[in-house]
């Protein structure tokens, strides 16, 4: 048996009391707050995994965000480039019916005023303007129009038309964020959109024999070359080839002029940084290489064209009756613009497939974040409230039984 | 023959030790709830008989006994429980100081709902990604500034609250101490006060019972064990030395320490030499301050910095919409001036040392191919040079592994265009300073000619912080440094002012070309939001939200272990107390019940005396009468 002394049970009462309050606090902190941890203490292997699928959640709502914006823009450049495709169609049409040859002078020149009302239709879609005010088609350099539009009189039509269309924006090289790690190419840009042919550029200077003597860098399509000093013109051929951008290098064998050609119809846009090889080979223009995409040799041969050119073309073509080109040249140009663009409809769909699968799966995610961290974080109520009413039930039984023992002493029977 | 009145001597001595009885039960019941007391107990003995058995012995039979005196009034207690509850008080101190100032840490991290630096950090990059959506955004360019703000002042804050939290932590050790040598001194007094008493043949057991509880509180603050079996010399030791030998104390004192940021080191106050207590509220507040908080701020430093720098990397190389380029998003204040890095360590006037927190080589580096030729680089950790070799057939990857998993101090990574950078990291010792690289060797070429950092390979052309000019064991022409922040990166970061004036600067666009890229390139923009999750640091944790996680989890787990430490440690000194009660606490009852026992045995007494008169009367009045 042990010895009780008196104060032990009062002590005894208290620790236990004390104890329980410490614990009530808990469950009744917990259950205002509505959280399963007052402290990290409480949970710190929770803790540490809500604190990533908090931050994780964050993340996939703020991809959710740049998904929807590139959709948006993507979405409103698929209308504009639709609209352009049904321009082209009927320019398309137009060149048939032009090419057939039982229309009369007179016919044809009403059918290039069509065409030059076609045209700026054209102009006014290629330089449309997104929701928030930025250029749909002009890559990264979204606040200047893609196209620069220049008019004259033309011979044969009353009002002042477009003579000229040439692409004034940007390479795309923006991208957003759409899952960790994984990114879109945001922008898109005319010179590749609205392009109707290859692009081919033959060198202006024989290239026998060149040997780089400083080392040269330039961006080819957004990639980066670097010449080193020694490297002979067969190395640049590789070198550009290897590059990753679309285009391919090669030495004329008539000419031995270094040529240049995209492999998916598009404009070349070389940006030199420093060195002056490529103006050497007669590729750039010494006066002001860096003025992309006007930067060719003097002398340089540049062909293929944006949509424009063609659809100029055909107005003049038509204005002229020139009904052979009509049927020859001018068609089959509209008809390779007509599928380099509905290619880049198609890959402008399958790209946003792609973020539609993404959304889906991040508001999925979204969904699971949020389940996995409120299971850790957050309260569960119907447990709380039963702890909750064991411990005041266990406080009002400890507090009947404390009264009742401690109250009587010996000296209660003493006289 | 006995004496006529010897029956009202052995009368009265009844009369003294039960009245003598009576008081203790009275003193028992008074003290019942007086902290440290311990019931009393008179012992009573039969008074020596007259008369031993020797020759000149009255020829009586038996012996005449004298009746009752009080032999002792001891103190009921069990001097091995005393001492087992010694034993535990220092873990109880311990585990009760480091819970409550755990708890106060955890406080700090506001984990995990929104109101932490990691939610801010999260709005920060979301802030970012804001930018990289509208890269020609004014109002984008605001959020990410102002979010850089809010993130910074979060992490002062914290910073801050780190700091408040260890400087209670040292002002709780001076006073700490100061209680300590009140303790000693006071016990010192009791220790001579007792001596007397007891040359006097007293048994002073209130005074014992007074030290006992000063010795119980001593051990809240310090491991000590007690040796009294000197009758003489009340002895307390702490690690083997002498805290209390009698009369002789050895007081504690509190000494600045300058390499520690001035917190306080705890020395004997004779010889000035350093007391380490291990555990006790001593122990613990001092492990607190220079451990746990210590390492909160370091590693919060050390991410911090690191963030800024990686920030900054970028932000530098980046293009705003205005054409400004290489402007830092944050600043750090104060950083040593001199470009060199030079520093004044000693403080004596002369530049002694060079403080730089990173050096990059001059090379891309492919970080999967092989070097190609072997050696051994040295850096400096914690407890002196690191080596790491490598040989001919390990990759870039391979060896940037190996320096990071090494116990060197500094953290190797590869920059965005590829160059080797070497950033210095925290240090384990106070007596390096945090955030400056130390020392970088390299026997091969691999830091030399290959990634284009030192200028030579050996021991003669190695990079050495002490001394000035260090820099110029760098690779001539491009290997970069910067200098080292002198104070907290966490208390010290801000936002570049020159964005705050002109947010229109914020960097959004990247440029291939060296000349000013297009207003919507939100290629800088796009990665400064992508370090959120890339693996960036180097080390336990890889990305910021690895960091996070981990800071909770480690901060979580060490509370979690404290509050469960200290309950378990409650409850084995309360059952410890419940012993101690069971054996030295006052049972009313019992009190009540010995009182009525002496009581009767007064009235038994006076009975006795009253007889004894009676029979005095008898023959003094009455005979012959």
């Amino acid at each position: 048996m042990q010895r009780i002394s008196t104060n032990m049970p009062m002590l005894d009462n208290r620790f236990r009391m004390s104890e329980r309050d410490f614990r009530m606090d808990q469950v009744q902190r917990g259950i205002a707050s509505s959280r399963s941890m007052n402290n990290l203490r409480d949970a710190p292997v929770d803790a540490a995994h809500v604190t990533r699928l908090d931050s994780a959640g964050k993340r996939v709502e703020r991809y959710l965000a740049n998904i929807d914006y590139v959709r948006g823009r993507w979405s409103q450049a698929e209308g504009y480039m639709n609209e352009a495709v049904s321009i082209v169609q009927r320019l398309r049409e137009l060149s048939i019916q032009g090419a057939t040859g039982t229309y009369a002078r007179e016919d044809l020149n009403y059918m290039a005023v069509e065409a030059d009302a076609l045209v700026s239709e054209l102009a006014n879609v290629v330089n449309a303007k997104g929701g928030d005010g930025q250029y749909l088609f002009s890559g990264d350099d979204v606040s200047t129009p893609p196209f620069l539009v220049g008019t004259g009189r033309v011979p044969g039509l009353s009002n002042t038309s477009i003579t000229t269309v040439s692409y004034a924006g940007a390479q795309s090289r923006s991208e957003t964020e759409i899952t960790d790690g994984h990114s879109v190419e945001t922008n898109l840009r005319g010179n590749e959109v609205f392009w109707a042919d290859h692009q081919q550029v033959f060198g202006a200077r024989d290239t026998e024999g060149f040997v780089v003597d400083e080392t040269n860098r330039f961006v080819l399509d957004g990639k980066q070359v670097v010449l080193e000093p020694g490297d002979n013109i067969h190395t640049v051929v590789r070198k550009i080839n290897d590059a990753g951008a679309a285009v391919k290098a090669s030495i004329d064998p008539v000419t031995g002029s270094l040529n240049l050609e995209t492999t998916i119809p598009h404009q070349i846009w070389i940006e030199p940084v420093e060195g002056t090889a490529l103006s050497d080979v007669g590729l750039l223009t010494d006066v002001d290489p860096t003025g992309v995409p006007r930067n060719w040799h003097p002398d340089a041969m540049v062909s293929g064209g944006s949509l424009f050119d063609q659809a100029l073309a055909l107005r003049d073509a038509l204005l002229q009756g020139d009904q052979e080109r009509i049927g020859g040249a001018v068609v089959g140009g509209l008809d390779k613009g007509l599928n380099s663009m509905l290619r880049n409809l198609a890959d402008l769909g399958a790209k946003t497939e792609r973020l539609e699968f993404a959304s889906s799966r991040l508001a999925e995610e979204a969904g699971s974040l949020g389940d996995w961290k409120s299971k850790l974080a957050d309260l569960d109520v119907t447990q709380a409230i039963t702890e909750m009413s064991m411990l005041e039930y266990t406080r009002k039984a400890s507090y009947q039984v404390a009264g009742r023992v401690l109250q009587t002493t010996l000296m209660d029977f003493l006289r | 023959m006995g004496s006529t009145f010897s029956g009202i001597e052995i009368g009265k001595r009844s009369l003294n030790t039960h009245q003598q009885a009576l008081s203790t039960v009275g003193h028992n019941l008074s003290n019942a709830s007086v902290e440290g007391y311990s019931r009393q107990r008179v012992k009573m003995r039969a008074v020596d008989p007259l008369y031993r058995p020797q020759l000149n012995r009255e020829e009586v039979p038996g012996q005449i006994g004298q009746g009752v005196e009080v032999a002792s009034i001891e103190r009921i207690r069990d001097e091995l429980l005393e001492n087992r509850i010694l034993a535990q008080g220092d873990l109880a101190g311990y585990w009760e100081t480091r819970d409550s100032y755990i708890l106060q840490v955890e406080q700090i991290h506001q984990e995990p709902y929104d109101t932490s630096v990691r939610a801010l950090m999260d709005q920060f990059w979301q802030g970012w990604q804001e930018l990289s959506v509208h890269p020609d955004g004014q109002a984008e360019r605001q959020a990410v500034l102002r979010r850089g703000e809010a993130l910074i002042d979060g992490v002062n804050q914290r910073y801050n609250r780190l700091k408040q939290v260890r400087n209670m932590l040292d002002d709780d050790i001076v006073v700490s101490v100061g209680e300590v040598n009140g303790m000693l001194a006071e016990i010192k007094n009791l220790n001579e006060e007792i001596v007397k008493s007891e040359a006097l043949g007293d048994n002073p057991n209130d005074m014992y019972d007074r030290r006992d509880l000063l010795v119980n509180k001593l051990s809240e603050y310090l491991p000590v064990t007690v040796d009294n079996r000197d009758p003489d010399e009340f002895l307390i030791h702490t690690r083997g030395l002498h805290l209390i030998q009698g009369k002789q104390v050895s007081y504690l004192d509190v000494d600045p320490n300058p390499s520690n940021e001035g917190y306080h080191d705890i020395i004997w106050d004779a010889n000035g030499e350093l007391l380490r207590p291990a555990s006790g509220k001593l122990g613990s507040l001092v492990e607190l301050r220079d451990t746990d908080v210590r390492g909160e701020i370091q590693s919060l430093d050390e991410m911090t910095m690191a963030f800024a720098d990686l920030v900054n990397g970028i932000h530098r190389d980046g293009w705003s919409a205005t054409g400004s380029t290489g402007v830092d998003f944050f600043r750090e204040y104060p950083f040593v001036d001199n470009l060199s890095g030079n520093y004044d360590r000693s403080g004596d006037g002369e530049l002694d040392s060079t403080y730089v927190y990173r050096l990059s080589g001059i090379h891309s580096l492919d970080p999967a191919s092989p070097v190609g030729f072997a050696g051994t680089i040295t850096l400096d950790g914690p407890n002196g040079e690191v080596n790491v070799p490598y040989t001919a057939m390990d990759t870039v990857e391979n060896i940037l592994d190996r320096i990071n998993s090494s116990p060197a101090e500094v953290t190797a990574v590869l920059d965005r265009q590829g160059r080797l950078e070497i950033r210095a990291g925290i240090s384990g010792s106070t007596d390096n300073p945090d955030f400056v690289i130390r020392h970088v060797e390299d026997s091969g070429q691999f830091l030399t000619g290959y990634a284009g950092l030192l200028e030579g390979s050996g021991p003669e052309a190695a990079y050495d912080w002490r001394q000035s000019d260090a820099v110029l064991a760098l690779s001539p022409g491009g290997a970069a440094y910067s200098v080292s922040p002198l104070s907290h990166p966490s208390g010290w970061l801000r936002v570049n002012e020159e964005l705050v004036a002109d947010p229109s600067k914020v960097a959004s666009g990247l440029s291939d070309t060296g000349r000013r890229p297009p207003s919507g390139d939100n290629r800088a923009a796009s990665d400064i939001a992508m370090l959120r999750h890339r693996p960036v640091l180097a080390g336990r944790s890889e990305t910021f939200d690895d960091w996070f996680a981990l800071a909770a989890a480690d901060i979580g787990l060490k509370g979690e272990i404290a509050a469960q430490s200290r309950e378990s440690q409650d409850l084995v000194m309360k059952e410890l107390e419940d012993l101690r009660q069971s054996i030295s606490g006052v049972n009313l009852d019992e009190e009540f019940a010995e009182m009525i026992k002496f009581q009767h045995g007064y009235n038994a007494a006076a009975r006795f005396v009253t007889t004894v008169d009676e029979m005095i009367d008898t023959i003094i009045n009455r005979l012959g009468a």
